[in-house]
Formats: C-alpha cells, sequence, structure tokens
C-alpha cells in the first residue's frame, strides 16, 4: 500500500522542473548574445575575441546547461540557473531603462554600452520566462515537500502525485496568465502612448514611464494591507487568526 | 508539516522590483513587478477552502485476516481548489509502517463530495478501531498555511478468522478416520435428560418433542417451522483443546504470525469434533480463556469468541497451572487431548512434563496428541530465508523427536504450506 512505485512520466517531476529551468537559461543567453555586452567582446580587437571567435558561445551554453543539470542531481540547486539567467538578463533589462545612472554617477559607461538589438517585448518576454520559472519553482518546492512528507507518513506515491500534479498544474496555469497580462499591457502601452501623442495628448510628456510604477506601488501597497489584515482558517475552515 | 507563507516574500520581490523599476525608470521591471501582483490578486479573488468530514456510510466493514480491506472516509469540500490530506490513525492490529492510513484528495472547483480511500491490513482477529479522521486542507495557491477541520468519526473494521470449512474438504476419508476420544460410539446414541439446545423439526420425530411455545414464539417473527426441544445423546466424549499462546507463537510476520495459525487450526478442529458430536473444551495457557466441554451450537460461538482477538502473552498462566486448576474437569471420560503449540529448545522439557501429568490425570486410556506449528517458515521471504529457517527448523526436530522417543504423538504443521486438512490427515495417519 505504502511507498508504490509509478513509472508514470509526470510533468510536475525534477525533470520538466530542470528542462524549463534550461529553457529560461538558453532565452537568456540567446538576449545576451543580441547585446552590445556580447558584441563588444567578440569584436576584433577584444581581449576576449579569440575566446568569441573559436566557439565560445557553445562553450557557454554547455556550461549553462551543466549548471542547469544540477537540478536533476540536487533539487536544492535548482535555483542555480535561474540566478545564472537573471546575471545574464541584466545587461538587456538595462538597456530598457530611461534614466542612465550610468551617466548621472559619471561611471565611464552610459546606456548605449548595454544597448540590445532586440525588441523590448522579447526582452520583457525573457524576464517574464525567468520570473515564472522561480514562482513555478517555489510552488514546486512546496508541493514537493508537502509530497515527500506524507509519503514518509504512508500515504500512496502514485495518488499522492497525481493529486499534487494537479495542484501545480493550477498554479501554472494562474502564473502563465499573470505573465501573459503583463507581456500584453507591457507590448500595448507604447502604442497607446503613440496613440495619445497621435491625438495631441502631451500631458506628462517624457514621463509617462512612470505613470505605471506609481500606480503599481499603490497596488502594492492596497495588497499588503489586504495579506497583513486578512484572517487564517480555523480548526472548521472558517477564519480565526491572522496570516 | 509547517509550509513557509509565500505573500510575504512575493510582496517583498515585488516591492523590490517595482522600487528598481521606479529609480530606473524601467517599464519592464515595473511590469515584472506587476505580474507578480496580478497573481496574488488571483489568489485573493479565489478565495478560501471549506471543508467537513460526513460520517462514515458504514460505522463497521468486514473483513478477513491478512487481506486488505477498503476504508471508505467521506467528505464535503466548497470554495476553491484545494489539496485534501485525509489521515486515520491505525492501532498495533493493523499492518502498517507508520500507524497512519493516509489518502491524498485533489478538490477541484465548486462544491462537491470527496470521498477518501484506505487499504488497511488487518493482522489480529477483533473488531479494531481506525481513526478519528484527520482532514488537513492545502489551499492549491501555495500560499496559504494549512488548516485542520474538525474530525470526523472513527469507524471499525471487524475481522473473522480464515478458518477452513471441514466439509468442504476433497479428502473426506481424513474427516472419516478423525482420532476420536476413545469412548466415542455413535452420535445416535440413547438421549439423556440432559437438555441440549432447541432446533428445527426433522421429518419423522415424534410430536410430544416439539416445543409448542418456542415454535409460537418465532411465528411471531414470521418463522413457520416447529421448533424440537433436543437432548444431551449417550456416548458422546471429551475433547480437550490447549491453546499456547505464549509470546514465542508471535513468530512470523506482522500479517501472518504462528498464534493466528494456530488460533485458525484450534477452531477449525473445534468445529469438526463438534460437528461428530462431541463436547469440546478450550484451554488457553499464557492468556486469558478456558471453556468446559459441552457442545451445540452455543459452543461453538462461544469458542469462536474466546479465540478472537487472541492477545499473545497477556497472562503468566502456564499449561501445567492450568491442568492443575482443571484437575476435577480434566479428569475421566478418557478424554483426547489437542496440544498446539510451537516447540523449541525451551519449552521441549516442560512440555514433555506437562503432558505426563496430563496423561497421568486422563487416565490410561485418554489420548494426547501434539499439534507442533513450524513458526520459523513464517518469518521467511525469499528462498534464502527459507533456507535458514529449515536450519533453524532442525533444532525444532531435535526436540520433537526426543518428545516422539518418550511415546507422544506430535503431529508437524506448516502453515504456509499446508492447509488444517493436513493436520488432520497427519492426526488420521498417526494410527490413533
Amino acid at each position: 500500500m505504502n511507498g508504490k512505485v509509478t513509472c508514470e512520466p509526470r510533468w510536475s517531476s525534477p525533470f520538466f522542473m530542470t528542462m524549463y529551468a534550461v529553457a529560461a537559461l538558453l532565452f537568456s543567453l540567446f538576449v545576451l548574445m543580441n547585446n552590445q555586452v556580447y558584441l563588444g567582446f567578440s569584436q576584433e580587437g577584444s581581449p576576449a575575441a579569440w575566446l568569441f571567435q573559436t566557439g565560445g558561445a557553445v562553450l557557454i551554453a554547455l556550461l549553462c546547461l551543466a549548471v542547469a543539470s544540477m537540478g536533476l542531481v540536487n533539487e536544492g540547486r535548482m535555483r542555480l540557473p535561474y540566478l545564472l539567467s537573471w546575471a545574464l538578463y541584466a545587461p538587456s533589462l538595462i538597456s530598457l531603462s530611461n534614466i542612465d545612472w550610468f551617466q548621472a554617477l559619471d561611471v565611464g559607461y552610459d546606456l548605449g554600452s548595454v544597448h540590445s538589438a532586440l525588441p523590448g517585448w522579447v526582452i520583457f518576454a525573457n524576464g517574464a520566462v525567468i520570473l515564472g520559472g522561480e514562482l513555478l519553482l517555489r510552488c514546486y518546492r512546496h508541493w514537493s515537500d508537502l509530497g515527500k512528507g506524507l509519503v514518509s507518513e504512508g500515504a500512496d506515491a502514485a495518488v499522492t502525485g497525481t493529486a499534487l500534479d494537479r495542484a501545480l498544474l493550477h498554479n501554472a496555469i494562474r502564473i502563465g496568465l499573470s505573465l501573459a497580462f503583463a507581456l500584453a499591457v507591457f507590448s500595448v502601452l507604447p502604442l497607446l502612448s503613440h496613440s495619445f501623442e497621435v491625438l495631441g495628448y502631451n500631458i506628462g510628456r517624457g514621463y509617462n514611464y512612470l505613470a505605471l510604477p506609481i500606480a503599481a506601488a499603490f497596488l502594492i501597497l492596497m495588497l499588503y494591507l489586504t495579506f497583513g489584515l486578512r484572517p487564517g482558517k480555523g480548526d472548521d475552515g472558517r477564519p480565526s487568526r491572522p496570516l | 508539516m509547517s509550509m513557509r507563507p509565500l505573500p510575504v516574500g512575493l510582496l517583498f520581490s515585488s516591492s523590490l522590483l517595482l522600487l528598481l523599476g521606479l529609480l530606473a525608470g524601467n517599464m519592464a521591471l515595473a511590469m515584472l513587478a506587476v505580474a507578480i501582483m496580478v497573481y496574488l490578486i488571483m489568489t485573493l479573488v479565489e478565495g478560501g477552502t471549506q471543508a467537513r468530514a460526513l460520517p462514515a456510510e458504514a460505522d463497521t466493514v468486514v473483513g478477513e485476516v491478512s487481506k486488505p480491506v477498503t476504508v471508505t472516509r467521506r467528505l464535503e469540500a466548497s470554495g476553491s481548489p484545494a489539496v485534501i490530506v485525509v489521515s486515520d490513525e491505525l492501532g498495533d492490529r493493523f499492518s502498517s509502517r507508520t500507524g497512519k492510513a493516509i489518502s491524498v484528495l485533489w478538490k477541484g472547483r465548486g462544491d462537491t463530495d470527496l470521498k477518501g480511500r484506505h487499504q488497511v491490513v488487518p493482522v489480529r482477529q477483533g473488531r479494531h478501531k481506525i481513526g478519528p479522521m484527520r482532514v488537513k486542507v492545502w489551499n492549491a495557491n501555495a500560499l496559504e498555511e494549512a488548516f485542520e477541520v474538525l474530525p470526523g468519526d472513527p469507524v471499525y473494521v471487524k475481522t473473522e478468522s480464515r478458518r477452513k470449512d471441514m466439509r468442504a474438504l476433497r479428502n473426506r476419508r481424513s474427516v472419516m478416520i478423525l482420532p476420536m476420544p476413545v469412548g466415542h460410539l455413535s452420535t445416535m446414541g440413547a438421549e439423556t435428560t440432559d437438555f441440549k439446545e432447541i432446533r428445527e423439526y426433522r421429518r419423522g420425530e415424534g410430536f410430544r418433542r416439539v416445543n409448542w411455545k418456542a415454535s409460537a414464539r418465532r411465528q411471531r417473527d414470521g418463522d413457520f417451522k416447529p421448533y424440537v426441544n433436543d437432548y444431551e445423546r449417550e456416548g458422546r466424549r471429551k475433547v480437550w483443546l490447549f491453546l499456547d499462546c505464549g509470546r514465542h507463537m508471535n513468530v512470523g510476520t506482522e500479517e501472518e504470525n504462528a498464534l493466528e495459525h494456530a488460533g485458525n487450526l484450534a477452531r477449525t478442529l473445534s468445529d469438526l469434533y463438534l460437528a461428530a458430536d462431541c463436547l469440546v473444551g478450550l484451554v488457553l495457557f499464557h492468556a486469558e480463556g478456558m471453556l468446559l466441554p459441552d457442545n451445540g451450537r452455543r459452543q461453538k460461538a462461544l469458542i469462536a469468541r474466546t479465540l478472537y482477538g487472541l492477545d499473545p502473552g497477556s497472562s503468566p498462566s502456564t499449561m501445567i497451572g492450568m491442568v492443575r486448576k482443571l484437575k476435577g474437569h480434566l479428569r475421566g471420560g478418557s478424554p483426547l487431548y489437542l496440544v498446539i503449540t510451537s516447540i523449541s529448545e525451551a519449552n521441549a522439557s516442560t512440555l514433555s512434563s506437562d503432558l505426563k501429568e496430563l496423561k497421568g490425570i486422563g487416565g490410561k486410556r485418554s489420548k494426547v496428541i501434539v499439534l507442533n506449528v513450524r513458526s520459523y517458515e513464517l518469518s521467511t521471504r525469499d528462498e534464502l530465508e527459507r533456507m535458514a529457517a529449515r536450519f533453524m527448523h532442525l533444532d525444532q526436530t531435535i526436540e520433537v523427536d526426543k518428545l516422539r522417543r518418550d511415546g507422544w504423538v506430535v503431529v508437524d504443521w506448516d502453515p504456509r504450506e499446508q492447509s488444517p486438512a493436513h493436520v488432520v490427515h497427519r492426526m488420521s495417519e498417526a494410527g490413533l
């Protein structure tokens, strides 16, 4: 009864989670390869040009895969590929900034040195994929820890796996919807802004990129208040204590 | 199992991304923060889950020892999707690694009735409690702490022994030549005035035997058959069953042990001798329980009840102690004594002297048969262990041979390989 072994493929298995991390990592690598930082290193005369010209990109890709594969060996290291992805993604993300802190601090760089050849929505999509992976990983760990605990207490491994698979699928759908919404808004906003300009509404021109973050700041404040004041569940499932 | 609530971490991550987005005037960072917020808002809109344990369809489930029994637990759930864990505490009467039966259920959208099915394996006869049912709910959003609802009522598993129905034996010859007490003559001996029981009327019986009051009483329940008084007959003889319930009989796995098999054998033999119209008595040693010889359905039920849920080593009583205590009852009538035990080096010499005293009390015409349950085989799982058990059994064989040399009839029984019918056959072969 206990600990029944199942050979059914489970999409929430470490293998699929690792494959997602690898995909996110390769996407970040692709975005980096279209960034001025990478292109600058691979140009003639650069100290590392010989490495990039002799299949360096392949070596980096293999290194990334090796790091990602650690997740298969040790679930505790599944976050490593995401950290690496954020690191590869950072230059392209900075290129989307409207305030040039390099210039303001006079460090000898400007936003032009991290310019990306890719359109903004592709760069944002990369961020969404990494963030989605991180959120999914948190949910995966939550259910994985619960599943391991239950199986060690005597629950049937196959039945537990099926129930937790559905829970993780539920999380994945919500994460996907949230990111799709954000991507849609991010893609539509410049068009809306341009349309307003065409129509002659030029209120706050030059600072309209601040409008959404400020609105989001209010939203986050509301969320803090909502989650902070929300009561928990009692013995009978009714609210009894704050979280 | 405590879970770290996620909203704090997510809200912090969202705030950090937003702050960086504001500082750098970076719309992408701000939108990533918004994505997290949308995710949190979705969970808020979805709301919580409510669950309630429902009473079981039947408070007692009937099963068999060592065979899986399915216990169904019901609950009602509403609200947002969740993972619901239904668990029941199992006592030591069930085979379980953790002492728990757990079912993990997925609750989708809407109001629903859920059923958790536990497969439990009872290892002892009796009525055993499962529960109370505990229900723990994990909201599918993975953001909230789990909570427990009020526990549900316990259920009971009632188990019967795996008694062999001797009427279904293929080799009826074994039953025909079953060793009997010396004085056994016939089931058709002359009737005495000792009342036995009320039974159904059989064709050809005299009307004077009909118990009219009892027949009229049963008519009220829709039973229109006539009933007659039955009386004890002459020529019936006594069979005493001695059952060893010591801790050494607890050898075997959780699901299968020597005591369970010995109990089943005792019940099978008692049924067989009762069917042959003998007076059957039962004496347990190293456990509580004793029945003076009697016959009829009532005695059959009493024996079954005494053998129900045997607890090994629950009493300090020994075989010799019980023999001396029942000296007056054991004496006379040239009875047949059947001693069911597992012979080992530790108890062989004591057993020999106990049997000598028993035989002395029973008289020259009494018979004693020792039924030796080969317990080592019950602990084995593979061929290698079976080989080791055979070696260990060699020690047992030496002791059995000693007893045989002293003139005692010892019948070996491997309960895993041989049925109780085999014991009957071997008993008849023993030349009694």
